[in-house]
């Protein structure tokens, strides 16, 4: 059985292309059930995220059910082949298990590391394994792929650093207070990335959120979302006073938050640490306010600045992920190989044992009034000459299992030794 | 056993910090558990050290005795909080000052193997076993401080991610280093009244005792304003630092007996 794949991803297709293979749960199935339809293809499953669509098979013969899984792949997206060749990537054998490895370990993602995918290709293949449509050749592969996503990402550095604006201003409030359940954020402006930034940060736990805009009905209306406390803009310097994380994302023309501001507050806090956020353009809050003690200030420019150190650093992890991944395929392969020989080794063994008997049996006759002492040694005079014969077989056999050639040579052997005929 | 376990436990101890630093600029996990399986071995050494100087009983182990003493409480209680905290930045401070401490002990012990008096009468060891107390107490707040002070610097300067990611938030920091200063005060007080009160006694007043008075009132300072005027965070682990610096120049001097 080989594995076979074909898909599109951010890659290789335009989002015009990709969106038509927008695939629901239950389309999931039907997808991967019409795949199935086609003469050679045993298993399948079909992945579908906003960045990659993805058909997985395994078959008798890649190379013959590769254009009948073109036409099924392009019937599921409602497009004609034609349409779809330039845009698809078809790998099979060894080089399907790499990218599946690949695809599951976030190393072929459109942000490297994230975490996201593995969700997303395991929900996807228990969608289409409760469809009936996987079998035991992909649920191994997939189980193995998922066994290395886990290693890359317990082993290497790849998901460690967070790469969105939101994310990072999380991480650096985490730096300064030990848990956001115990912080007030306030948001400053109800701008759509003030609001992205408040509603992280709520889901991180922060414990309140107050919202203060120019307008009180905007201000009300992003705290009904959110599940926050409306403030007038007034207020400000007291709800300085009160937060912990101020987001600060307004179209002010000039710094809102001043440095004589902010001192007097600092006293007033009794010098509680503040952590501005600032990702107005341009900036509310005085940059000098960075200098006072306990405060700390990070506008938009100095965020960025990290999500891409971060993006960076999980880009240098991907280079050791990516020898990890290609390490555990080829061990795969090769667990693979071994379980597909090890029928043929069985067979020749037991096909030696069975001419040795019947030799033994037919000696014994012939020879006749031997004891004890001498059939034994008759016996291991046979048995060693068939096991030295044997050993040169089987190691060959074994190594040629890893190679290209090894099924060839494995067919060549069972013709050799009549084992097929035996059997029957 | 003395001679061979103290030398071992300031090398142990060397080592651990060793690999704490290495940890702290290094993204590899390993180095950490090393650094805690060094430190706890060191630990057992620094435990055996105290009994053999215990049982050698010679004039003027009391001070290696609290020093040693102090090393093995700063390491104990940062291998304990490292399980309920995320600490694992401070080793590296904790252990080299841990190291500090023991090589005092094993140079003080040779340099000058008896500056203290004769007859140890029982008001000066409370004296010295409180005052040890203190400055273990002391000296983790200092190592937090100084966490404190270099991870607050990397956010300022909003630079090296890495490192700020490996070391502990700031609040952890700051709530520790009260917590030190708040459990170390009262036992030093004491051990400060005490002192007084024997150097009074036998009208010895040496110039380990008037630092040990100067770095008695640096803490005040710091609890009282932590605690009333609301200092934390930089201004508090300035001072914090600097008191602990001049209660080791008084172990200094009153280890070697200079003064």
């Amino acid at each position: 059985m080989e594995l076979l794949v074909l898909g599109l991803s951010h890659k290789t297709a335009p989002v015009s292309i990709r969106e038509q293979y927008a695939l629901a749960d239950e389309a999931l199935v039907a997808a991967a059930s019409r795949a199935r339809e086609v003469a050679g293809c045993r298993e399948s499953f079909v992945v579908s995220t906003c960045n990659r669509v993805e058909l997985w098979t395994a078959c008798d013969d890649a190379a013959q059910t590769r254009a009948e899984l073109i036409l099924a792949f392009a019937e599921v997206g409602r497009t004609h082949a034609v349409q779809l060749t330039p845009h698809l990537y078809v790998h099979h054998g060894q080089a399907a298990l790499l990218h599946l490895f690949r695809v599951a370990s976030s190393l072929d993602s459109l942000v490297v590391g994230e975490p996201q995918i593995l969700g997303q290709l395991k929900a996807a293949y228990e969608h289409c394994r409760i469809g009936g449509v996987t079998g035991p050749s992909l649920h191994r592969a997939i189980e193995r792929a998922f066994a290395v996503a886990k290693r890359v990402r317990s082993e290497t550095g790849i998901g460690k650093s967070v790469v969105s604006i939101s994310s990072v201003a999380v991480d650096l409030a985490r730096q300064i207070f030990d848990s956001l359940d115990r912080c007030t954020v306030l948001l400053v402006g109800a701008g759509k990335m003030g609001e992205l930034a408040a509603r992280h940060f709520r889901r991180h736990g922060a414990h309140e959120l107050l919202v203060a805009n120019r307008s009180f009905d905007r201000a009300r209306a992003v705290a009904e979302a959110l599940g926050g406390h409306p403030r007038g803009l007034d207020e400000l310097e007291s709800l300085l006073v009160q937060a912990d994380i101020v987001v600060t994302s307004t179209g002010a023309p000039g710094y809102l938050v001043t440095a004589a501001m902010v001192r007097r507050v600092v006293k007033a806090r009794k010098y509680r640490p503040l952590f501005f956020i600032d990702i107005a353009v341009p900036r509310n809050v005085d940059p000098v306010i960075n200098s006072l003690d306990n405060v700390y200030v990070y506008d938009v420019d100095d965020l960025s600045g990290i999500a891409n150190e971060n993006l960076a650093g999980r880009h240098r992890e991907a280079f050791a992920a990516e020898t990890l991944v290609a390490a555990e395929a080829s061990r795969y392969q090769s667990d693979l190989s071994g379980h597909a020989i090890a029928p043929t080794l069985a067979a020749l063994r037991r096909h030696a044992d069975t001419v040795r008997d019947a030799e033994l049996e037919r000696a014994s006759k012939r020879l006749g009034g031997l004891d004890e002492k001498q059939r034994k040694a008759v016996e291991q005079l046979v048995d060693g000459a068939m096991n030295k014969l044997l050993h040169d077989v089987f190691s060959t056999l074994k190594d040629a299992a890893r190679t290209d050639d090894g099924a060839e040579l494995v067919a060549a052997a069972r013709r050799l030794f009549r084992l097929d005929e035996s059997k029957e | 056993m003395t001679h061979v376990l103290l030398p071992a436990a300031v090398a142990l101890f060397g080592l651990s910090t060793a690999f704490y630093l290495a940890a702290l600029w290094s993204s590899r996990p390993a180095l950490l558990r090393i650094g805690h399986a060094v430190l706890g071995l060191t630990l057992l050494v620094a435990a055996g050290a105290v009994f053999a100087l215990v049982g050698d009983a010679l004039e003027g182990t009391y001070t290696q005795v609290g020093l040693v003493v102090s090393a093995l409480v700063l390491g104990a209680v940062y291998l304990v909080l490292t399980r309920r905290y995320p600490v694992a930045g401070l080793g590296s401070f904790v252990s080299a000052l841990a190291t500090l401490l023991v090589l005092f002990a094993f140079l003080g012990g040779q340099a000058a193997p008896s500056p203290t008096p004769t007859v140890l009468d029982g008001l000066l060891r409370v004296h010295i076993v409180l005052a040890f107390v203190g400055v273990t107490a002391f000296g983790f707040s200092t190592s937090v401080s100084v966490v404190y002070l270099m991870q607050a610097r990397l956010l300022k300067q909003k630079s090296n991610v890495e490192l700020r990611r490996r070391l502990p938030p700031l609040d952890v920091l700051d709530r520790l280093a009260l917590k030190g200063i708040v459990l170390g005060f009262p036992f030093y007080t004491v051990s400060i009244l005490l002192g007084s009160a024997y150097a009074i006694r036998t009208d010895h007043l040496r110039a380990s005792y008037v630092l040990a008075i100067v770095s008695w009132a640096i803490y005040g300072v710091v609890l009282q304003a932590r605690l009333t005027a609301g200092w934390r965070g930089q201004r508090a682990a300035v001072l914090t630092t600097a008191g602990l610096l001049v209660v080791l120049g008084a172990v200094a001097q009153y280890s070697f007996g200079v003064g």
